[in-house]
C-alpha cells in the first residue's frame, strides 16, 4: 500500500467530477398544465404516437404585454393600485389600462390599450399586465410519443416518456405547476437586439443565445414567452427580473459549448417542459426502449489525459470548454485548448470531465 | 489492523479518509446534490469506485442483486460514514447508504456527537481550552470546549471520567445557495474587502463559486472576498454568542485553535489567520492547526480513543497536521507605529539559528524547518506584552509528538480596524505583510 501511496502521488491523481452536458432517462413523467379550461383530451393509460392530439383547452390568445413597472415606474406588488379595469373586463382600443398621477397630481402617467380585448391581471405580480383575444380552442397535438399516466382536469396532464435534459445552473422559476411550450431559438454565441424582435413568442420557451439582458428578458416575456434560456447572465440582473429564467453556463458573459447548442438546434420547434424538481429542461423524445443502456453513470473521474474535453470550474475560466493540450509532470496544471482558439492554464482541481452523450443520442433517436 | 475508511458526508462535499499501517489516504471531492433517490445506488458504486483507482486498493467486491438494487460487500476493511445531521438530503443519504451495503456504519454527526469528540480530543492533547472553528460555504461553526477546574465527569465515547469541560458553540446555516446570494446585498463585506472590484462582476464570481465551488482557487477576488465573508460570519457568530470567543488566549492554559471546512483551502494561510484573528478578535498566544482533510471529523474519535478504538489506532504523528504557534500581543502605542517589539533568535541544533524580529503593525511569519531540533528564544520589548508569558521566554517547537512547523508574530496594534474602502485595506494588508520575509 505504501508504494501505491507514492505512485498516486507522483501522478498527482485528483477526484474529479463529470460533467454530464444532456442527461438521458427513461420513463420520466412529464407534466402538460392546461392553460385553458380543458373541452377534451386523451384518457388515463392512452398511449400516442407523434402527431396525435392530446388535448383541446378553451384558450384566449395573448394580444397584447405591458410591463407596468417599467412603463408607470412602480413596484409589481403596487400595479393593481393603478390598473383602472378589473380581471376579465373587456377593453376598447386605446382605453386607459392604468394611470399614475404625478408631480403631485398635475401630471398623469398613462398606459393604453392597442386592441380590443379581455384584461388579464395573472402576470400582475411580476408587473405585468396582459390583453387577451376572445375565447378560441387550442389544440396541443404532441411532438413525441408516450402513455398517458394521469389528468388533473383543473391543472393538467401527466405522461410518460423518455426524454433528454438539459440540467440548469441557476434558475429563479419557483412554479410548481412547471412550463410547457415549444422550443425557439432566438440567437447563438451573438447577443440580439430587442429592437429587432417583431414576432410572437407566445407559447414558446425561447433560447436567447450567449447573454440574456434584462431589457431583452422583459420583450421577449411581453411577446408571450412562457421561459426563457440562455447561456450566461448576471446575477444582479437576474436577482430583479420577474420573469422566468433558466441559466445553462453559469453567470456573467459565458458562450454556450457547441455540444448543448447543436442539441438544441436540432431539437428546436419541438415540444420541452421545465421541471423544477429535476432543475432541468426535459426534451421528450418519445418511448425508446433500449437506449438507456447506451449510457454509463459515472459521476467521478480520476482520470484526466491528453485529448479529454474539460469544463472548468475555475473562477478566471468559469465554464469554458475544451480540450486537454497538456498536464504538467506534477499532474496539478493543465493547459486546455478552448472552443473559441484561447489557451487556458487551469488547477486539474478545477476542472470537470465534460460527457457530451448528444452524438449518440442523435444517431439512435432520430433514426427511428 | 485493520484498514479502515471513514467519510464525512458535509452539505456540499464528501471527504474519505483511509487509515493504513502506514498513514492515511486522503480525498475530498464535491458532491451532487440533486440526485434522486433512484440513482443514489449507482452514485455510491461510482464513487467508492473511484476511491479504489485513485488509492490503487480494491475494497469493493461485486455488487449483488438486492430488491433495492444491489448490495456491496466491502472487503478487509471497516467503513464508516458520518452525515452532518442539518445537510437537506440527510434523509436520502442515510437511506441509500443503507440500500447499498450492510457493512457501513453510519452515523448522524450532531452536536452531541461534536461535543464528545472535542472533549476526548482535548483531553488526549492535553489542551485545556479548544476552538473548533468549521468555515464553510453554506454554514459556518464555532464550536468551543473550557476545562472546569476540579470537575471530572463521565464521558461517553472515552468510557472513563474525564476532566470537566464546558462546552458552548454558534452556528449560522444558510442552506440554500439562493439565500446565500443575497447576503451580497450587504453592506458589511466591502468594509473588509481589501480588493475593488465592480460589484456586478463580484456578484457574478461569488454566484458561481456558490454554485460550482471548489476548495482551491487562484482568482484574487475570490479568495479575498472569502477573507472578508470569514472575518463577518465569524463577527457574527461572536455578536449570536459572546462566550465563544471571550478570553480565547488570553488565559495562562494551553490553547487550540482547529480550523476546518471547505473553505479553508481559499485564501493563503497567513490570510485566512488574519481573518479568524479579527474575527474573534484573539490577543494572546495560541496554536492553530489547519484540518483541510476533515480529520477531526473522520478519525478524531478513533485518534482521541487511542488503543481502545474499535475502529483503528492512529498515532500523533499519523493524525495531526503541522501546528502553527501565534503570538498577538498587546501593543501600548499609537497606531501605524513601525518599532521592534519582539526580538529572539529560532535556534536549530542541526543547522544554522535566525533572528527572528516583531515589528509593529506588522504580521511576521517565519518558518521551523526541522521543528524537532528547534526552539524560539524571544523578549517582548518596548509595550509590547502577552498576559501569561513572562517578557522573556522560550518556546520548543515539539512537544510531546506535536511538531510546530511555523510561528507567527502578530504584532499589529489593536483593535484592528478595517475600512472605510478596498484601497485603504489593501494599503493595510501591503504594510500588515510587508515586513521582512523569513522563507
Amino acid at each position: 500500500m505504501r508504494r501505491l501511496m507514492i505512485l498516486n502521488l507522483i501522478c498527482g491523481l485528483e477526484v474529479n467530477r463529470i460533467f454530464k452536458s444532456i442527461k438521458y432517462g427513461s420513463g420520466h413523467e412529464v407534466f402538460i398544465p392546461f392553460e385553458g379550461r380543458m373541452k377534451s383530451c386523451l384518457k388515463i393509460g392512452d398511449s400516442f404516437e407523434k402527431g396525435i392530439e392530446l388535448f383541446k383547452v378553451d384558450k384566449r390568445k395573448l394580444l397584447a404585454s405591458y410591463c407596468l413597472s417599467e412603463d408607470l415606474g412602480i413596484k409589481p406588488n403596487k400595479i393593481l393600485e393603478y390598473v383602472t379595469r378589473i380581471e376579465g373586463e373587456y377593453i376598447s382600443k386605446d382605453d386607459v389600462l392604468a394611470e399614475k398621477l404625478v408631480s403631485g397630481g398635475l401630471l398623469s402617467k398613462r398606459v393604453v390599450s392597442e386592441y380590443d380585448g379581455i384584461v388579464n391581471l395573472s402576470k400582475s405580480n411580476l408587473g405585468y399586465v396582459n390583453i387577451l383575444s376572445e375565447l378560441g380552442v387550442e389544440s396541443c397535438i404532441s411532438t413525441f410519443s408516450g402513455i398517458v399516466k394521469d389528468v388533473d382536469f383543473a391543472k393538467g396532464m401527466l405522461v410518460k416518456t423518455d426524454v433528454c435534459a438539459l440540467p440548469f445552473f441557476y434558475s429563479n422559476f419557483d412554479s410548481s405547476e412547471g412550463v410547457f411550450g415549444n422550443l425557439k431559438i432566438l440567437a447563438d454565441e451573438s447577443v440580439p437586439s430587442r429592437k429587432n424582435i417583431q414576432e410572437s413568442f407566445e407559447g414558446n420557451i425561447v433560447f436567447a443565445g450567449r447573454f440574456l439582458y434584462p431589457e431583452l428578458a422583459i420583450e421577449l416575456f411581453k411577446r408571450g414567452c412562457k421561459f426563457i434560456l440562455a447561456s450566461s447572465m448576471n446575477y444582479d440582473d437576474l436577482k430583479n427580473l420577474k420573469v422566468p429564467v433558466g441559466i445553462l453556463t453559469g453567470f456573467g458573459n459565458i458562450g454556450i459549448d457547441s455540444t448543448r447548442f447543436d442539441f438544441l438546434r436540432e431539437l428546436e420547434g419541438l415540444q420541452v417542459a421545465v421541471s423544477l424538481d429535476d432543475g432541468a429542461v426535459q426534451f421528450p423524445v418519445g418511448l425508446n426502449s433500449g437506449i438507456s443502456n447506451i449510457f454509463e453513470q459515472n459521476y467521478y473521474t480520476v482520470f484526466l489525459k491528453k485529448g479529454d474535453i474539460v469544463r472548468s470550474v475555475d473562477i478566471e475560466s468559469f465554464g469554458m470548454v475544451g480540450e486537454v493540450e497538456n498536464i504538467t509532470l506534477d499532474g496539478k496544471l493543465v493547459d486546455v485548448f478552448l472552443q473559441d482558439g484561447s489557451k487556458i492554464s487551469v488547477d486539474m482541481e478545477s476542472l470537470e470531465l465534460y460527457q457530451e452523450d448528444f452524438s449518440i443520442m442523435r444517431t439512435r433517436i432520430f433514426s427511428i | 489492523m485493520q484498514n479502515y475508511l471513514s467519510i464525512y458526508i458535509s452539505h456540499d462535499f464528501i471527504c474519505a479518509n483511509l487509515a493504513y499501517d502506514g498513514g492515511i489516504l486522503k480525498d475530498q471531492t464535491h458532491i451532487f446534490e440533486n440526485l434522486k433517490e433512484s440513482e443514489m445506488a449507482e452514485f455510491w458504486l461510482s464513487y467508492f469506485r473511484t476511491l479504489e483507482k485513485k488509492w490503487g486498493i480494491t475494497f469493493l467486491e461485486h455488487p449483488q442483486v438486492s430488491k433495492d438494487g444491489f448490495l456491496v460487500k466491502f472487503r478487509n476493511l471497516g467503513c464508516k460514514v458520518s452525515i452532518l445531521k442539518t445537510n437537506p438530503n440527510h434523509k436520502k443519504i442515510v437511506n441509500s447508504l443503507r440500500n447499498f451495503s450492510l457493512d457501513l456504519k453510519i452515523l448522524s454527526y450532531t452536536r452531541e456527537l461534536n461535543e464528545d469528540i472535542l472533549k476526548s480530543f482535548a483531553t488526549t492533547l492535553e489542551y485545556e481550552d479548544v476552538l473548533l472553528v468549521d468555515l464553510n460555504s453554506r454554514f459556518f461553526k464555532a464550536s468551543r470546549i473550557e476545562k472546569v477546574s476540579g470537575e471530572f465527569k463521565p464521558v461517553n465515547l472515552s468510557r472513563f471520567a474525564l476532566p470537566g469541560y464546558s462546552y458552548t458553540d454558534s452556528r449560522i446555516y444558510l442552506q440554500k445557495p439562493s439565500e446565500l446570494l443575497k447576503l451580497l446585498n450587504g453592506l458589511k463585506y466591502k468594509t473588509f474587502l481589501s480588493k475593488h472590484v465592480p460589484s456586478n462582476l463580484m456578484s457574478n464570481i461569488w454566484s458561481n463559486f456558490l454554485m460550482r465551488p471548489s476548495f482551491k482557487t487562484n482568482s484574487e477576488f475570490l479568495q479575498d472576498f472569502v477573507r472578508a465573508y470569514i472575518t463577518v460570519q465569524i463577527l457574527s457568530l461572536c455578536s449570536e454568542n459572546p462566550k465563544i470567543g471571550k478570553d480565547f488566549a488570553v488565559k495562562p492554559v494551553k490553547t487550540l485553535l482547529w480550523v476546518t471546512g471547505d473553505l479553508v483551502g481559499i485564501p493563503e494561510f497567513k490570510k485566512l489567520l488574519v481573518s479568524i484573528l479579527d474575527g474573534f478578535e484573539i490577543k494572546g498566544s495560541f496554536d492553530v492547526a489547519v484540518d483541510e482533510n476533515f480529520l477531526l471529523y473522520t478519525f478524531g474519535r478513533a485518534f482521541s480513543l487511542g488503543k481502545k478504538s474499535d475502529e483503528v489506532i492512529l498515532s500523533k504523528r499519523d493524525f495531526l497536521p503541522n501546528f502553527t504557534k501565534v503570538f498577538a500581543p498587546d501593543i501600548d502605542m499609537k497606531p501605524d507605529s513601525r518599532k521592534v517589539v519582539f526580538h529572539g533568535t529560532l535556534f536549530n541544533r542541526r543547522g544554522p539559528s535566525m533572528e527572528v524580529f516583531g515589528m509593529s503593525s506588522e504580521i511576521a511569519e517565519v518558518p521551523v524547518k526541522n521543528p524537532e531540533h528547534s526552539y524560539l528564544d524571544g523578549k517582548f520589548i518596548k509595550n509590547a506584552y502577552i498576559q501569561k508569558y513572562r517578557k522573556i521566554f522560550e518556546f520548543h517547537c515539539t512537544d510531546n509528538d506535536i511538531c510546530w512547523d511555523r510561528i507567527v508574530l502578530d504584532c499589529r496594534i489593536k483593535p484592528v480596524v478595517y475600512g472605510p474602502n478596498a484601497k485603504t485595506n489593501d494599503i493595510k494588508f501591503n504594510m500588515w505583510f510587508g515586513g521582512e520575509s523569513y522563507f
